[in-house]
Formats: C-alpha cells, sequence, structure tokens
C-alpha cells in the first residue's frame, strides 16, 4: 500500500474513532444545538445529550436554531423528523434547547386530549388546548434568545394534533411584532420538515418533493411553494397539497402567523 | 411498508432469524455512517445529523429490513442520498443564520492529518463515499458500486480518479 493510502486509511479511522467517542459520551449533540447549560430532564432519565444519539430512547429534531429532543414513553425509536407519537396510552416528552443561549428543560406533552380548550397566554410549561378534541399544544419555552438586534423575544410551541407535530417558534425582533420563522409538521412516514425546507423522502432518502422557505419582502413571514420533484410542478404558493398514502383528502395550509 | 424490489438486492438475503437487537445495531453502525456522510458534505456536525438521520429511518423500518443479512448497505445508501441532496439545506442554513447574526462557529477539527481532509475535500462527492468505504471499511469496490446503486465499472473508474487525485494532491502536499 502507498503512503498516501496508509495516511488516508488512518486519517478515516481517527475520524471514525472519535466519532464513537462523541457519541459513547454523549456529546455528539453538534455546537450548533447543543446546549449551553445543563439541561433538566425527567428524574431518572440521562440528559438529553445523551438521549439523542442513542436509540431506543429518543429521537432528535433540529428546527433552526432548536432542537426538539422526544422521548417515547414505550421506548419506541422512530425516526428522526419524521415521526409521529399519538398512540393511546403514550406520552411523550419533548425537550427543546434554542440557542445561542436560552436552554428548553423537558416537558411532557400531554395525552391527546387531556387538556381542556384554553386560549389564554401561557407560561413555559403550560399545557394549551388546541382548536380541535385531538389537538394539545405546548408552551415549550418562552425567553430571550441573542437576535439580531440584540436579545430577542422566543416562544417554541409544539402541538400534537392527530398524526402530526407542529412546532412553532416565534421570534419577536420589533417590540410588539413577533416573527415566526415557520413551523414544522411532522408525519408518520417520509416527510422531514424543518424550517427552511420541507422535504418529502423516498424509501431510499431520495428528495422526491421539497418545499422551500423563503422570507417574504418585509420579512414578516416566511412562504413556499410545494414542488413535486419527479416532474417538477409547483403548487400553490404558501401551501401544502399532500396526496399520500392515508393524506390523500387532506390539504394542510402553510400560513405563517404573524402577530 | 415492505421493502421494495431494488432494496432487496441492496439487503441482500432475508433470514429467518430475530432481527439483530437496533441499539446494538446503531451503535455499530454510527460511526462509520457518519465519517461516510461527514466525508461527502465535508463536516462532520453534519455528517453525524445525516447519520442519525439515516439510521432513524431504518429504525422505522427495523422490523421488514432487520431481518436481512446487510441492513448496513441499505442505510448506507439513505446516508449517501441525504448528503448528496443535503447541498441546498446547508446554503439555506447559513443563510438563515448570517439573517439572524448568529455568532459563527469555529471551523470544524477532524481527527487525523488535515492534509488528508483537505485532498478529501477536493474530490467530488461520489469520489469521497467511494473512498471512505473502501479505504475506512475495507469494502470491495462490487459492494461499493452496489451501495452506490452504479455500476461497478462506473465505481472503479471512480475509485481510481479518486486515488489518483489523492496522490497527486497529498504528493504536492509532503
Amino acid at each position: 500500500m502507498s503512503n498516501f493510502e496508509d495516511r488516508l486509511r488512518t486519517t478515516l479511522r481517527a475520524e471514525r474513532a472519535t466519532v464513537m467517542a462523541r457519541m459513547q459520551n454523549g456529546v455528539s449533540c453538534s455546537p450548533a444545538t447543543a446546549p449551553t447549560t445543563t439541561p433538566m430532564g425527567p428524574p431518572g432519565l440521562p440528559s438529553p445529550l445523551s438521549w439523542a444519539w442513542f436509540p431506543g430512547s429518543v429521537m432528535a429534531l433540529l428546527v433552526a436554531m432548536v432542537s426538539i429532543y422526544v422521548l417515547f414513553s414505550d421506548g419506541r425509536t422512530e425516526g428522526s423528523e419524521q415521526q409521529i407519537f399519538s398512540q393511546p396510552g403514550v406520552t411523550a416528552t419533548v425537550v427543546a434547547t434554542a440557542m445561542p443561549t436560552v436552554l428548553v428543560e423537558s416537558l411532557p406533552l400531554p395525552a391527546v386530549d387531556a387538556a381542556p380548550v384554553d386560549n389564554t397566554p401561557k407560561e413555559t410549561g403550560e399545557p394549551v388546548a388546541g382548536p380541535a378534541s385531538q389537538t394539545v399544544q405546548l408552551v415549550l419555552y418562552t425567553g430571550t434568545v441573542q437576535g439580531p438586534g440584540g436579545n430577542t423575544n422566543v416562544t417554541l410551541r409544539v402541538a400534537q394534533q392527530d398524526r402530526f407535530l407542529v412546532a412553532e417558534i416565534d421570534y419577536e425582533d420589533r417590540p410588539g411584532e413577533g416573527l415566526v420563522l415557520g413551523r414544522v409538521l411532522i408525519f408518520d412516514e417520509g416527510l422531514a420538515t424543518d424550517l427552511w425546507k420541507l422535504s418529502e423522502y423516498s424509501e431510499d432518502g431520495q428528495v422526491v418533493a421539497t418545499m422551500s422557505l423563503t422570507a417574504s419582502s418585509d420579512s414578516s413571514r416566511f412562504e413556499g411553494t410545494w414542488v413535486d420533484l419527479t416532474d417538477g410542478a409547483p403548487s400553490s404558493p404558501s401551501s401544502i397539497q399532500l396526496e399520500r398514502d392515508g393524506f390523500e383528502d387532506e390539504t394542510f395550509t402553510f400560513d405563517p402567523l404573524v402577530r | 411498508m415492505g421493502v421494495s424490489s431494488v432494496h432487496k438486492q441492496l439487503v441482500g438475503r432475508r433470514t429467518a432469524d430475530n432481527p439483530p437487537d437496533f441499539g446494538a445495531w446503531y451503535r455499530e453502525e454510527f460511526g462509520s455512517i457518519a465519517v461516510l456522510a461527514g466525508a461527502i458534505v465535508s463536516s462532520r456536525e453534519q455528517g453525524e445529523k445525516i447519520a442519525q438521520e439515516a439510521l432513524m429511518t431504518a429504525s422505522m423500518r427495523w422490523d421488514d429490513i432487520g431481518h436481512y443479512d446487510r441492513p448496513g448497505a441499505w442505510v448506507r445508501r439513505v446516508a449517501i442520498n441525504l448528503a448528496l441532496n443535503g447541498k441546498r439545506r446547508k446554503t439555506t442554513e447559513t443563510s438563515i443564520l448570517q439573517r439572524l447574526a448568529v455568532q459563527p462557529r469555529p471551523p470544524e477539527v477532524r481527527s487525523g492529518d488535515p492534509e488528508v481532509w483537505d485532498a478529501i475535500r477536493k474530490l467530488p462527492p461520489r469520489q469521497r463515499a467511494v473512498v471512505v468505504m473502501h479505504y475506512l471499511e475495507d469494502r470491495p469496490v462490487a459492494e461499493v458500486a452496489e451501495i452506490m446503486g452504479a455500476a461497478v465499472s462506473t465505481t472503479t473508474t471512480n475509485l481510481g480518479k479518486a486515488r489518483a487525485n489523492l496522490a497527486r494532491i497529498l504528493g504536492e502536499a509532503r
């Protein structure tokens, strides 16, 4: 074997050893998502940093600068950014971290239809019932992060709606005017999302449809057009038409919320 | 969801045994897949995220693909596809972070020889994938080709070009 091949093999193995050590030490969380203080998880459970990289306990969602970790009470290990957790008798714990300076402690996600309808403003950790009986929202965090002009107020909410999860993050970069960067829709199969792109994956990881989110001209909201990459045809702007098994009759309108 | 005919070829023979423990399999595979994806996207951090996403995708189908003798081949193809599709995502992420004026992170320091990483970075993404699977995991060309979904001749050519490029770049770097 030549010298460069030796160097190549040695370097790749060293990197693999480092990655493995990071995983085993629970520090595989990236700098972009790593909390800056010790997170508070449910009693008796390891820290979210450890959960995030081990199956059997957690999935991780990267949402812009916010990470959400979901722990299933029944130990399921269903996929990141792609899974629902609305099943009878199963609760999920959501742990979110927001960068660069704030951390959200873990909070139990209430069981579906467990909370009454309540639209009053909530503090961190208070459950909020959504408009439908099968919708439960949870205010995960209200606090500040470092924003464009200094500290920015941020509110992170997660809503469980039947077969999907909606996460919303408000960044309030101007007094009295909130900015929702986007929301995340999480379905039970094959549709992964984040704040700036919704993607539908085929079974082998190919992106078959996507919607890229772009800021509106006044930066007050994000908009996107769902594009089927198999034929390149865009659907109506700011809307998502889902035509998948189990979702044929459902349309989810992507209306950024501006307050 | 069943494994399609294409995937059946990829994952190999269906066994009668119970699927191996997913957690153990995850820990066994994570490092190599993270390095593979990280080489393609030139980022350890992104590689780890891709590896996790690919493995979590596998976990959703573990009752199916776990019964085959080569689930690792399938999850590598998922990771490679995610990595090759991820360029625009990273670009958008960067623009969002810039818009929000987030403090830039310090550059990553990869383990091993930095000249080697520089050389890998100069390869086309598919050559990076071939090189990692061949040199890190000692996979024969035919197996690499199968994972890549490419002809053996194409993969042989890619590996040859990668070798030549690496030898030239690293030779100059010394």
